[in-house]
C-alpha cells in the first residue's frame, strides 16, 4: 500500500506544489548557504531572486515604491497605462500599480502564515507519527488520508464555510488544506532518519523519546521539510489569490491580488491592464518563489 | 491477490467515512449557530430579524438541537440512506436535486479536460525528452514550470482574451453548444498537465538509467526507439499513481473555471454553497468529492497489479516495509 501511496503523497496537495520530491528516495539536505552559489550558476534563480528582494520591498515599505493612495481615487476612470499611472487606473480612477504593491502585503502574508501553519502542524504530526509508529502512526496516516481525499482548493473552502470570511481566515484554511502534504514528507524523513546509526546510539545510551526527536530528528528532518514548506509557499500564495479571486478573501477597499484580479475581468476587453497586470504579479511571485525553493532543493541531489 | 484487493476495499471504507465525518465536524467547528448562519447566508437581513420557527425548522431538519452523539449518528444514517437534507440557498429544493441538475455539465467537461491533460502532459513529457536539440527539449520543460505556476484563473483570462473577445472563437460565457467547453477545458488541463508532464519526463530520466534499457541501447537502437519501447511501460507507472491527484485537481480547477465562464455544475455550485453557508448542500459536496477520490485510487489501486505485478508478488512484498 506505502508503496503506492507514497510517489502522490510526494507530489503534494496543491496544483502548484513540486512534484517528484520524494525524500524518502533522494535524501535531501538543503540550507540556505546554497543561495549565493546557486544565485551565480543560475541567471533564472538570479532573476526570481531579485523579484522577490522587490516584493519583500514591496510588502515592508510599499509607500516607498507606490506613494499613491491604493484605496481613494487619484485619476480618471479607466486609464490605460501612462507615465503617471503605470498600470493604468481602475474603474474607481484607482492607481492599479499602488494598489499591486500595497496588496503584496496581504497576498504574500497570507501564503506565508498558511505555510507556518501546515509547517508547525504537520512538520509536528509527521515527526510523532514516524517515531512513535504503532496506533498512533495509523491514526494519524489515516487521518492524513482523509485530508487528501478531498482536493485542496475545496477543503479550503470547507474550511471558510465553517470559519467564516476575510484574509486570515483564508490563510487558515489554506494553513490546514497543507497539512496532509507536510505530515507525509516529515513522517517519511523521520522514517529515514529513526534508521541511521547515531539514532541507535541514542537509543542505547539512554536518551529519552521526546529528548530524541527534539535533539535528533527536528534538526536532521527540517532541512527537507524546510525545501518542501519552499515549494508549498508558492502553492499557498496561489491558493490564497484563488479563494481571494473567489471572494472570500479581502474585504472590498483593501487592496489584495486575488480580489483586485476579479475585480477588473468583467472589464478585460476594454480595460485590459486593470486585470492583467496583478495576474501577471502574481504568477511571476509563484514562478520565483518555485524557482528559487526548487534551485534550493536539487542543489545536492543533481 | 485476494488479501491485497480486501485490504485496499477496508482502507476506502475507513476514508470514506472519514470523510464523512469530517463533512460533520466542519458543522461542528462553525462558531455561532450555523441555521442563523444559513438564514444569513441566504441574504434575508442579519440574525436578530432571522423569524424564529424558521431557525427551529433549520435546525431541526439538521438535527442541530441534539445531544451531539445523537446528531452524529442521525447524519451517518441519513447519508448512508442518501438523504442529503434541504439546499436553504436554492428554494429549499432536495439536496440531490440541486446536485444532481450540476452533475452532467460537470462530469462533461472533467472527462474532456482529463483526456486533454493527459495528452498534453503527455506531449510536454515525450517532448521534454525526445526532441533532438537541447534548447527544444528545455523549452518544453519550461512550459511545464509556467504551467504549474499561472494561477488557473490568470489562465482563463488570458485565455478568454485572446480566443473570446480578440478572436471570437469560442463563445466567454455559458454552457451552450459544443464550442462552449473548449476554453473552460483546456485551461483545466493545460494546469494539470504541468504535473503530469514533469512527473513523467522524471520518470522517464529515471528509467532511462536502467541497465536493460543501457541493454537495448547496446544492441544498437536509436533514442527514440529506446524510450517508445522499452522506458515507456515502465515510465508510466508513476503517472499511473498520481490519476487520483490529476482527477482532485480537475474537480478543484472546475470551481475557479465554472466560476469564470459561467458554466452552471458542480465547482461552481460549491462555491455559491460557501458564499451561502449553506451547509447541507456543502456537506454533500464534500462527501461527493471525497467518494470521488477514494473510488479513483481504488480503481488505480486495485488495477495496479495488472500493470506491475511486482506490487503482489511475494518477492517484493518481503522487500517492503
Amino acid at each position: 500500500m506505502s508503496v503506492l501511496r507514497d510517489p502522490v503523497g510526494a507530489v503534494g496537495t496543491a496544483a502548484g506544489t513540486a512534484p517528484g520530491t520524494d525524500p524518502s528516495r533522494t535524501p535531501v539536505r538543503a540550507s540556505l548557504r546554497g543561495l549565493p552559489r546557486a544565485v551565480a550558476s543560475h541567471p533564472g534563480i538570479a532573476a526570481a531572486s531579485v523579484f522577490l528582494l522587490l516584493l519583500v520591498g514591496w510588502v515592508l515599505v510599499p509607500d516607498l515604491f507606490a506613494p499613491t493612495d491604493p484605496v481613494r481615487a487619484v485619476g480618471p476612470s479607466l486609464a490605460p497605462p501612462s507615465g503617471r499611472f503605470w498600470f493604468g487606473t481602475d474603474l474607481n480612477g484607482r492607481d492599479v500599480y499602488s494598489r499591486v504593491v500595497h496588496g503584496a502585503r496581504s497576498s504574500l502574508l497570507a501564503g506565508l502564515v498558511a505555510v507556518l501553519i501546515s509547517l508547525v502542524c504537520g512538520g509536528l504530526l509527521g515527526m510523532i507519527a514516524g517515531y512513535a509508529g504503532g496506533i498512533l502512526d495509523a491514526v494519524i496516516s489515516r487521518a492524513v488520508e482523509v485530508l487528501v481525499s478531498i482536493p485542496g482548493l475545496l477543503l479550503s473552502l470547507a474550511i471558510i464555510s465553517a470559519l467564516g470570511f476575510g484574509v486570515d481566515k483564508v490563510a487558515i484554511a489554506v494553513g490546514i488544506s497543507g497539512i496532509p502534504g507536510m505530515v507525509r514528507i516529515a513522517r517519511a524523513e523521520t522514517l529515514r532518519i529513526i534508521g541511521l546509526p547515531y539514532m541507535d546510539a541514542a537509543t542505547t545510551s539512554g536518551t529519552r523519546r521526546p529528548v530524541a526527536i527534539l535533539t535528533h530528528v527536528v534538526p536532521n528532518a527540517s532541512g527537507a521539510i524546510a525545501v518542501v514548506a519552499g515549494i508549498d509557499l508558492g502553492g499557498a500564495i496561489l491558493a490564497v489569490a484563488s479563494l481571494s479571486f473567489l471572494g472570500f478573501g479581502a474585504v472590498p477597499p483593501q487592496p489584495e491580488w486575488g480580489s483586485q484580479i476579479n475585480e477588473g475581468r468583467t472589464y478585460i476587453a476594454s480595460a485590459w491592464w486593470w486585470t492583467l497586470f496583478p495576474s501577471l504579479v502574481a504568477a511571476l511571485t509563484v514562478l520565483s518563489v518555485n524557482r528559487i525553493s526548487r534551485g534550493i532543493g536539487t542543489r545536492e541531489v543533481r | 491477490m485476494l488479501r491485497y484487493v480486501l485490504r485496499r476495499l477496508g482502507q476506502a471504507v475507513v476514508v470514506l467515512w472519514g470523510a464523512i465525518t469530517l463533512s460533520f465536524v466542519i458543522v461542528q467547528l462553525t462558531p455561532g449557530d450555523p441555521a442563523r448562519l444559513i438564514v444569513m447566508g441566504n441574504g434575508q437581513g442579519d440574525a436578530g430579524a432571522a423569524d424564529a420557527s424558521q431557525l427551529a425548522q433549520i435546525r431541526d431538519e439538521m438535527g442541530l438541537d441534539q445531544p451531539l452523539v445523537l446528531q452524529y449518528l442521525g447524519y451517518l444514517r441519513r447519508v448512508l440512506t442518501l438523504d442529503w437534507g434541504t439546499a436553504y440557498s436554492r428554494q429549499r429544493q432536495a439536496v440531490a436535486t440541486v446536485i444532481g441538475d450540476s452533475l452532467g455539465s460537470t462530469l462533461e467537461l472533467g472527462l474532456v479536460s482529463l483526456v486533454l491533460l493527459v495528452l498534453l502532459g503527455v506531449a510536454f513529457a515525450l517532448g521534454s525528452v525526445l526532441l533532438p536539440t537541447a534548447w527544444a527539449r528545455s523549452t518544453f520543460q519550461a512550459v511545464t514550470v509556467v504551467g504549474i505556476a499561472v494561477p488557473s484563473f490568470v489562465m482563463a483570462i488570458l485565455l478568454l482574451q485572446i480566443f473570446s473577445f480578440r478572436l471570437g472563437w469560442f463563445p466567454a460565457f455559458g454552457a451552450d453548444g459544443p464550442g462552449s467547453i473548449v476554453l473552460p477545458s483546456l485551461t483545466i488541463a493545460l494546469l494539470g498537465a504541468g504535473t503530469l508532464g514533469q512527473v513523467f519526463s522524471r520518470s522517464i530520466r529515471e528509467v532511462s538509467a536502467e541497465g536493460y534499457v543501457e541493454v537495448a541501447r547496446a544492441r544498437g537502437l536509436g533514442n527514440a526507439q529506446v524510450v517508445l519501447s522499452h522506458v515507456l511501460r515502465n515510465a508510466s507507472l508513476p503517472v499511473y499513481t498520481i490519476i487520483g491527484m490529476l482527477v482532485g485537481g480537475v474537480v478543484s480547477g472546475a470551481a475557479i473555471i465554472e466560476t469564470i465562464f459561467g458554466r452552471p455544475g458542480i465547482g461552481n455550485l460549491y462555491v455559491e454553497a460557501v458564499t451561502a453557508r449553506d451547509f447541507p448542500l456543502i456537506q454533500a459536496l464534500i462527501v461527493l468529492t471525497g467518494g470521488l477520490y477514494v473510488l479513483v485510487t481504488l480503481v488505480v489501486d486495485l488495477s495496479y497489479p495488472l500493470i506491475d505485478p511486482r506490487v503482489v508478488s511475494p518477492a517484493a512484498r518481503g522487500g517492503r516495509r
